[in-house]
């Protein structure tokens, strides 16, 4: 299919004539309209995470089956087995863009992909042909990495774009990932890798032959990228430097040295030993033993580019940027904010903390950044705590993951102070820590914001339930305030003569020389003190806090609040009667949860045959999920449940809003799901939470699946329900069961499991049902 | 005596089954889409005890169905209805026929001459009613999936036996209950009988599927046992020391009745 080289063209679905020009008339605003985007945000204040607009792609709108389809009908071999093969890949590579489509990462029409697309039309301004083959795509992820598939599509994540220091080294990524798609790498290492026409050679093939194949291929995409590279009007030095980011990529998107004064305030001082003297060295070996990488290491990838650059190194008049310098910045600080907001999502606290750090350099006013911070700290103290980490609703996939902080040891560079701080604070310190900067957050923005509100009332209970704290804990006096008392009380001659200078009548004696010794050791303890804080810091760090009556206040209320008995029996989820009352009325009336609208997220339906070397049943899965509509609208219907699906699969073309709430949903249900067992963490990922609630005028969001795994070790098939049902406005998940069926995923099945699911949700809770939920945090307020 | 209160203890405990049964899994939200009814046809197979005692003991005779294991079969029409996610009740109507003459044990009955072969043909209505309980553990929902079926019945048996002298055989038809079955003659003597009722209890386990949303396939097997006093007062039989010896077509076709494996076809109205 021949495109136009406009990569927002390319995701037009045909249409009317007129249904044409209004969408080129919206495009052609949205793209003359984009160096406005650059200055929509206003990243010295605040930022707002990055979202797709305008139609949804043809990868977004189109099945899998009719993307495979597609793929297959292009397939020719005169080989019927390498034939069979390649449609197998073609369904295999399909299948997984279409996860990735489905995981709600993938940006289109924003500005960061606007930008990335202009580059790859710079690059191939003399190929359009190609361009126009091609689909680049920007992917919301941490890591540094980009990737090309046989279909023509290329992804180029976030976190790469982050690392970069010129356009010129993207270009030169970019020509790569285009050499990987012009010579069918993926295809090729695929019939490597199964070798279907020669079985001999197939027995004879070890794993580091498919390594070494894989790295001829990485080779070849070096140095023909590199002739690509040529064609444009780059510098040459991104082929150096763009190695270099690819060596440093496990590093954070910066070096710079992480310091006290950053969470210290003029009460707040960590001891001495809670930060390392010097943080390890980066070692990063080019030559690193590559023998189980399916990448050169990065010397020899050099040494191989060396070689054919060398005779035509000729830079004279090559640019770092062609397309604009400043859509290149902008386009990597919000690659950077997306960055920091992801490590969020990731429960990468440490990276979240120093991410952020570096960004604050930069925009040391960023209200967003901070709250990245405040919630990294929260969910630090959060995890630290018994008391959250006592109760668990959920006990679906990743529940019993127990988090913990990555030793600092294994860390390299500046960043290793925040992990060996982290790791170094106890509960009660890191609770205090967290509340003293969410507090001052929270202040700063007037107590206006929902969420930092939130976080600092959960950071009270923690303290005062989980760590056994009280006001009595907390000096109102700093340190300099008590130790001058102190001295001023033990000496006070000598406060009479040397603080007020002149003598009264009545003391009329000389200071002697051993009281002037010990006045001025008093004063040098002081500073001594003051300087470094010994272990018991946290006393002081709610002075200047506690001066907030509206702190003092929430501080007695919770208090108050405390229970009388034990705070983990109090906390726990439910106690043994109320298990036993739970169970008595859930056997006689089903859960009856009384739920009159439910948003499902992105039903998924996998079929697994353990018995085949491809464990993936892919035609199984496919017509699976169709059906699996199909169960969920009869039962809904029939249950009388109304319902709201937001799934990437069966979206319009002009559903970007909804993709975007699906977006929003999906980051909020992954992180809930993330923090398993610490079921009463509150989550981070609320960007656009209440509008979302607001919209949809339900609090329940569901996420909901079924795995149908066939198995002859274990004698027949089993298919596995996961349904969560949270009620997002409180952060709890109200409804989650795992169900084994020992039965086929037929559509009875299916049907019988979500008619019982359904009408379960739907059915009003008995009069005699009592609320077997304790009371959360927040709502007690 | 003894018999009785065997009898009594058993129903007693079946009783017991099924009232802590419901209450375990007792649960008022509806079963499979909210459908309640379920109409049920099933073919039951019998696998043969006599023949198969006989083939262990390497007997023949006349009769030919001696020496080799046979199934007997019966047929069921029966009613579920869904009370909820977990269980069901039911009724049904069973027909159960040995068809063929079929070799019994000789007995003192009839023996006014000294046998060459004893035979006899039979066919009963058995009514029942039962609950079914569908299994937690597996996630089964009614009325699909694994389930356990306590049932009581009442068992009506007619038939004819006979005493075979060698001759040729013949086909004659003989009403039974408004039925007629068809059975070799190959005697000289026989005889009609009826019995019943007779109270009977049951125990299955079975599997349901159900096929594009109507149509339920269900198998299983099942156990039963059947008092042999009568329930009514019969002039022949009516207590275990006159009923059992003097019937012993009763006997064996009880004895075929002992466990059998069925698969239905249902409907899903």
């Amino acid at each position: 299919m021949i495109q136009s080289g406009n990569p927002e063209k390319q995701s037009q679905p045909n249409r009317t004539p007129l249904m044409k020009l209004i969408r080129t008339l919206i495009l052609s605003a949205l793209l003359t309209g984009s160096p406005a985007l650059i200055h929509a945000q206003d990243f010295s204040k605040d930022y707002s995470p990055i979202s797709s607009t305008g139609f949804l792609p043809p990868i977004f709108v189109k099945s899998f089956s009719q993307k495979a389809i597609e793929d297959v009908s292009k397939i020719k071999d005169k080989n019927h087995t390498t034939l069979t093969k390649k449609k197998q890949f073609a369904i295999e590579s399909n299948f997984h863009i279409d996860h990735l489509v489905r995981s709600g990462s993938i940006l289109f029409n924003d500005s960061i992909s606007a930008y990335v697309n202009k580059v790859l039309d710079e690059i191939l301004k003399n190929d359009p042909e190609l361009r126009s083959s091609i689909q680049l795509f920007v992917i919301k992820s941490p890591l540094v990495n980009a990737f090309s598939f046989d279909n023509g599509i290329i992804l180029v994540n976030t976190g790469l774009l982050s690392q970069l220091d010129d356009e010129s080294q993207l270009a030169f990524i970019l020509c790569h990932e285009l050499i990987h798609y012009k010579r069918k790498h993926s295809i090729n290492a695929y019939l490597d890798l199964v070798n279907v026409s020669n079985t001999s050679y197939k027995k004879s093939r070890t794993d580091a032959d498919v390594l070494n194949y894989s790295k001829d291929q990485e080779t070849e995409a070096d140095t023909a990228g590199l002739e690509l590279f040529k064609s444009t009007n780059y510098d040459f030095d991104a082929v150096h430097s763009a190695f270099d980011v690819m060596q440093y990529s496990y590093l954070p998107f910066d070096e710079q040295e992480f310091t006290r004064d950053f969470l210290e305030d003029n009460n707040l001082h960590f001891p001495k030993d809670y930060f390392l003297d010097k943080t390890a060295p980066i070692k990063a070996d080019d030559n690193y033993d590559d023998s189980k990488s399916s990448h050169p290491n990065i010397r020899k990838r050099k040494t191989a580019v060396n070689s054919r650059l060398d005779a035509s190194y000729i830079n004279k008049g090559r640019k770092k940027f062609i397309v604009s310098e400043k859509r290149f910045n902008h386009a990597k600080d919000i690659a950077r904010f997306e960055t920091c907001r992801l490590y969020l999502l990731d429960l990468d606290y440490p990276n979240a903390i120093y991410s952020s750090f570096i960004l604050l350099k930069k925009y040391p006013k960023n209200i967003y950044l901070k709250k990245i911070v405040s919630k990294s700290l929260y969910e630090i103290a959060s995890y630290k705590s018994s008391l959250h980490g006592a109760e668990s609703v959920t006990n679906v996939f990743g529940s019993d993951a127990k988090y913990e902080l990555k030793s600092f040891e294994d860390i390299e560079g500046f960043s290793q102070q925040v992990y060996y701080l982290l790791q170094k604070l106890s509960s009660e310190e890191a609770t205090t820590l967290a509340l003293n900067y969410s507090w001052k957050l929270n202040s700063s923005l007037g107590y206006a914001d929902k969420q930092e509100k939130q976080i600092c009332d959960s950071l009270f209970v923690i303290l005062i339930q989980g760590n056994e704290k009280s006001l009595a804990d907390y000096s109102r006096k700093s340190r300099a305030e008590i130790v001058l008392e102190d001295s001023l009380k033990k000496v006070p001659v000598v406060k009479a003569d040397i603080v007020e200078g002149s003598a009264p009548d009545t003391v009329k004696r000389e200071v002697s020389k051993y009281e002037k010794i010990k006045a001025q050791q008093k004063k040098e303890e002081v500073v001594e003190i003051i300087t470094h804080a010994d272990e018991n810091f946290t006393r002081y760090a709610f002075v200047d806090l506690l001066k907030d009556k509206a702190f003092a206040n929430r501080f007695q209320y919770f208090l108050d609040q405390k229970p009388t008995s034990s705070p983990s029996k109090k906390h726990s989820y439910n106690s043994y009667s109320e298990r036993r009352k739970t169970a008595k009325s859930e056997r006689k009336f089903g859960r009856a949860m009384g739920i009159d609208k439910v948003v499902i997220v992105e039903p998924f339906f996998y079929h697994m045959d353990l018995n085949n070397k491809q464990k993936m049943d892919f035609k199984a899965t496919v017509s699976g999920l169709q059906n699996f509509q199909t169960v969920i609208k009869d039962n809904a219907t029939k249950a009388k449940l109304d319902y709201v699906t937001l799934d990437p699969q069966h979206m319009k073309e002009d559903d970007v809003t909804s993709y975007n709430d699906f977006v929003n949903t999906n980051d909020w249900i992954n992180e809930r799901l993330m923090h398993g067992y610490n079921a009463r963490a509150l989550v981070t990922a609320t960007d656009n939470k209440d509008a979302l609630i607001a919209k949809y005028g339900t609090n329940y969001f569901m996420w909901t699946g079924v795995v149908s795994v066939t198995n002859k070790g274990l004698r027949g098939t089993y298919t596995y329900i996961y349904v969560i049902v949270y009620d997002m406005a409180k952060e709890i998940a109200v409804y989650s069961e795992t169900r084994q069926v020992k039965m086929r995923d037929s559509q009875a099945t299916l049907n019988s499991q979500y008619y019982d699911i359904f009408n379960q949700m739907h059915q009003p809770a008995p009069k005699s049902k009592t609320v077997t939920r304790a009371s959360t945090d927040q709502d007690s307020n | 005596m003894n018999t009785k209160r065997i009898f009594f203890t058993k129903f007693l405990a079946l009783a017991l089954l099924v009232v802590s049964s419901l209450q375990v899994s007792a649960q008022k939200a509806p079963g499979y889409q909210g459908h309640r009814f379920v109409l049920l046809y099933e073919f039951n197979f019998h696998p043969d005890l006599n023949g198969l005692s006989n083939f262990l003991n390497d007997q023949s005779t006349s009769s030919g169905t001696s020496g080799s294991i046979t199934f007997l079969k019966s047929h069921t029409l029966s009613v579920d209805y869904v009370m909820n996610r977990r269980s069901a009740i039911g009724a049904s109507i069973a027909f159960f026929s040995t068809a063929d003459a079929h070799p019994g044990t000789p007995g003192p009955v009839n023996s006014t001459a000294t046998p060459t072969s004893y035979n006899y043909t039979a066919s009963a209505l058995i009514y029942s009613l039962y609950f079914k309980f569908f299994r937690q553990h597996s996630n089964s929902i009614a009325p699909l999936g694994r389930y356990i079926k306590p049932e009581i019945s009442i068992l009506y048996y007619s038939g004819t036996q006979f005493i075979s002298n060698g001759q040729s055989s013949t086909t004659v038809y003989s009403p039974t209950f408004g039925y007629f079955t068809q059975y070799k003659q190959v005697a000289a003597t026989m005889s009609d009988f009826t019995s019943g009722p007779h109270v009977g209890m049951a125990y299955s386990f079975g599997k349901t599927f159900i096929f594009a949303n109507r149509i339920m396939i269900d198998r299983g097997i099942r156990v039963s046992m059947v008092n042999l006093l009568h329930a009514t007062t019969n002039a022949n039989a009516n207590d275990a020391k006159t009923g059992f010896p003097i019937d012993p077509a009763a006997y064996d076709f009880l004895n075929n009745q002992f466990f059998n494996f069925f698969i239905g076809i249902g409907l899903l109205p």
